[in-house]
C-alpha cells in the first residue's frame, strides 16, 4: 500500500504544476456561479478533476517515465494500480469540494444580493436553491460519469496504447449504441421483456445513500480496472 | 574478490536479435566499461539487470541478490543513468527532489542539493530546458543521493561535448574511490573506457566477445600490418578482421601468436577502438571480399 501511495503522490506532483492554474480558474468560476445563480453549477468543477488526469498521461509519455518506473524500487503492478486510485481520488476530492460548495451556496443564498429580484429569471434561480436533490444528483452524476470514463480510458490506453485512444472511443461508443438500439428493438418487438429503469430516490437522504453507493462502486471499478491493466501489462516489458 | 554484479548464461531472443549466453561479473570497487557496436545487446543486458526485460534463461545477481525476485531490494541500492532524461521535464530540480525522495529509504536531500550546487545546476529552471550534460549530471545527482552502491550508466556520454564527458568521467572516478561500490558503464565511445575502466566486457552480436581487465585486453591483441605475401600460411586463419588494400594489409592478432610473425610485418598494441573495429570487420567477412578485389 505504501508503494501505491508513493506513486499516487508522484503522479500528483507531476500533474500539479500543469493543472493547478487551470483547476483554480475552473473551480473559481463555477464556485462563483454556483454561489450566486444555482448550486448545481458546482458540479461542473468535475471538469477541473480532468486537468489533473489528462496532462499526467502526456507528461508521462513525453518524459519517458517507463524508464523511471524501471529504476524505482516499486513493483510494476503497484505503479499501474496507483494510477487508477489516483483517478478515483482526484474525482472523489473534487466531489467532496462540490458538496461543500453546494451546502455553502444553499445556506448563504447569495442570490439575494443580485439585482432585479422579481424577474422570471430570479424565480428560476430561487427554485434552484431549493432543489437540494437535483444538486446532489448532478454532483454525484458528474463524479460517476467522469470517473468511469477516465478510468476506462486509462485502462484501454495502457493496454491498447495511447495512440489508439480515438479508435477506442469510437469502438466503445459503437458497441454501446449497438447494444442500446438492439435492446430497444428487441424489447419493442416483445422478444425480451421491457426492463423498467429504477426510479431515483425522492428524498435527500435517499440521494445521499445512492451517492455513497456509487462512490463505493466507482472505487471498486477503479480497483478492478487497475487489476486488469496490471495483469495485462505484467506480461509486457517496460 | 566479491562481485557486485554477476551475470551467467543470460539468453534473450527478440525478433531479429538475441542475447546468447551472456556471462560476466564486476568485482566491488571497480568500473567496468560495457562496449560494443550499436545493436550488440548492451541496452538489452542493462534492461535485464533492471528486470525491465524478461529473460529466456540465465541468472543475474546484483549485491548477491536475484534480479527478478529481489528487484525492489536491488533498486534501493542501485543508481541508473540512461542516455536520455527520464524525469518530468516540466518540473524544476526542487520538484524532482520532492518526487523522488519518498522512494528511497536512504535518500539524503542535503547530499542531493550539495551535488546540484557542485554540478552548478540551476534549481529554478525546468529540467527539460537543461543541456544534455546538465541532464546527465542531474541523473547522477539523483543516483548518488540515495547512496547507490552500484551505478549503471547506459550510453551516458553519447551526445555530450568533450568538457561534459570529462566532467562525467571525473564524477565516476571520484565515486569509485569507495571500494564497496561499482560502476557498469555502457558506451561505444571507447576513449572513455580507456580512461576510467578497470574491466571491459565487449559484446558482439549478442555474445560476450571478451570480458576481463582492460589491461589484459589491450595486452592480448595487436594490430599487424605489412605485405600480404609475408603472412605465414599457419597464421592467416588467426588474423581477425583481415583488411587487404593495394599496398598491403592490416588485421588484429592475438599477442600469443605474434611469435610466429616474420620481421617484415609490423605490429603495435591495439586500442579498444581498434579491437572493436576489427571484430566488426571479421563479422562482415571483409577478408573474403577484399581478397577477391585484390
Amino acid at each position: 500500500m505504501k508503494d501505491i501511495l508513493k506513486i499516487m503522490r508522484f503522479d500528483f506532483l507531476t500533474a500539479k504544476p500543469l493543472a493547478l492554474r487551470a483547476f483554480i480558474i475552473v473551480a473559481a468560476l463555477f464556485s462563483l456561479l454556483s454561489l450566486f445563480f444555482a448550486p448545481l453549477i458546482c458540479s461542473y468543477i468535475t471538469f477541473g478533476a480532468m486537468v489533473f488526469v489528462i496532462p499526467l498521461q502526456a507528461a508521462a509519455e513525453k518524459s519517458g517515465f517507463h524508464k523511471l518506473y524501471g529504476t524505482l524500487p516499486v513493483r510494476r503492478k503497484n505503479i499501474v494500480r496507483a494510477r487508477f486510485l489516483y483517478i478515483f481520488l482526484v474525482h472523489f476530492a473534487v466531489e467532496m469540494l462540490e458538496l461543500v460548495l453546494a451546502a455553502a451556496a444553499m445556506s448563504l443564498k447569495l442570490y439575494r444580493v443580485l439585482p432585479n429580484r422579481n424577474g422570471e429569471m430570479m424565480q428560476m434561480v430561487k427554485d434552484s436553491f431549493g432543489d437540494t436533490k437535483l444538486t446532489l444528483l448532478m454532483v454525484i452524476g458528474m463524479f460517476t460519469v467522469s470517473c468511469l470514463i477516465f478510468s476506462y480510458m486509462e485502462m484501454m490506453g495502457q493496454i491498447c496504447g495511447r495512440e489508439n485512444e480515438f479508435k477506442i472511443i469510437m469502438i466503445t461508443l459503437s458497441i454501446l449504441t449497438a447494444l442500446l438500439v438492439g435492446f430497444l428493438i428487441l424489447s419493442d418487438r416483445g422478444i425480451i421483456p421491457t426492463i423498467q429503469m429504477p426510479s431515483l430516490p425522492d428524498t435527500v437522504q435517499g440521494v445521499l445513500l445512492l451517492g455513497a453507493a456509487l462512490n463505493i462502486v466507482m472505487f471498486g471499478i477503479c480497483l478492478i480496472f487497475g487489476e486488469i491493466t496490471a495483469s495485462r501489462l505484467a506480461k509486457r516489458e517496460l | 574478490m566479491e562481485n557486485i554484479l554477476e551475470i551467467s548464461g543470460l539468453c534473450k531472443a527478440y525478433e531479429g536479435f538475441s542475447l546468447k549466453d551472456v556471462s560476466f561479473s564486476l568485482p566491488k570497487g571497480y568500473i567496468m566499461g560495457f562496449v560494443g557496436e550499436n545493436g550488440s545487446g548492451k541496452t538489452t543486458t542493462i534492461r535485464a539487470i533492471l528486470n525491465m526485460a524478461k529473460t529466456d534463461s540465465g541468472r543475474i545477481s546484483v549485491f548477491g541478490l536475484d534480479s527478478v525476485t529481489d528487484t525492489i531490494a536491488i533498486k534501493e541500492r542501485l543508481g541508473v543513468v540512461f542516455d536520455s532524461l527520464y524525469l518530468a521535464e516540466h518540473l524544476n530540480i526542487k520538484q524532482i527532489e520532492q518526487q523522488l525522495k519518498p522512494f528511497y529509504k536512504d535518500w539524503d536531500s542535503k547530499e542531493f542539493f550539495r551535488r546540484i550546487r557542485e554540478f552548478d545546476l540551476p534549481d529554478n529552471r525546468k529540467v527539460g530546458d537543461f543541456s544534455k550534460g546538465m541532464k546527465m549530471k542531474l541523473m547522477i545527482a539523483a543516483a548518488l543521493s540515495h547512496k547507490a552502491e552500484l551505478i549503471i550508466l547506459d550510453e551516458p556520454t553519447s551526445g555530450l561535448d568533450p568538457v561534459a564527458r570529462d566532467e562525467l568521467l571525473d564524477i565516476l572516478a571520484e565515486y569509485i574511490e569507495d571500494e564497496n561500490r561499482g560502476v557498469l558503464f555502457s558506451t561505444h565511445i571507447t576513449a572513455d573506457v580507456e580512461r576510467i575502466a578497470d574491466y571491459v566486457t565487449i559484446l558482439h552480436g549478442g555474445r560476450v566477445w571478451y570480458t576481463g581487465t582492460k589491461d589484459e585486453l589491450t595486452e592480448s591483441y595487436a594490430v599487424v600490418k605489412g605485405s600480404e605475401e609475408d603472412i605465414p600460411a599457419a597464421l592467416k586463419e588467426k588474423l581477425i578482421g583481415f583488411h587487404a588494400y593495394r599496398n598491403g594489409f592490416d588485421a588484429l592478432i592475438k599477442t600469443d601468436d605474434i611469435a610466429g610473425l616474420p620481421d617484415t610485418l609490423e605490429y603495435e598494441k591495439a586500442s579498444i577502438d581498434e579491437i572493436l573495429v576489427y571484430i566488426a570487420k571479421e563479422d562482415k567477412h571483409e577478408r573474403h571480399s577484399e581478397n577477391h578485389a585484390v
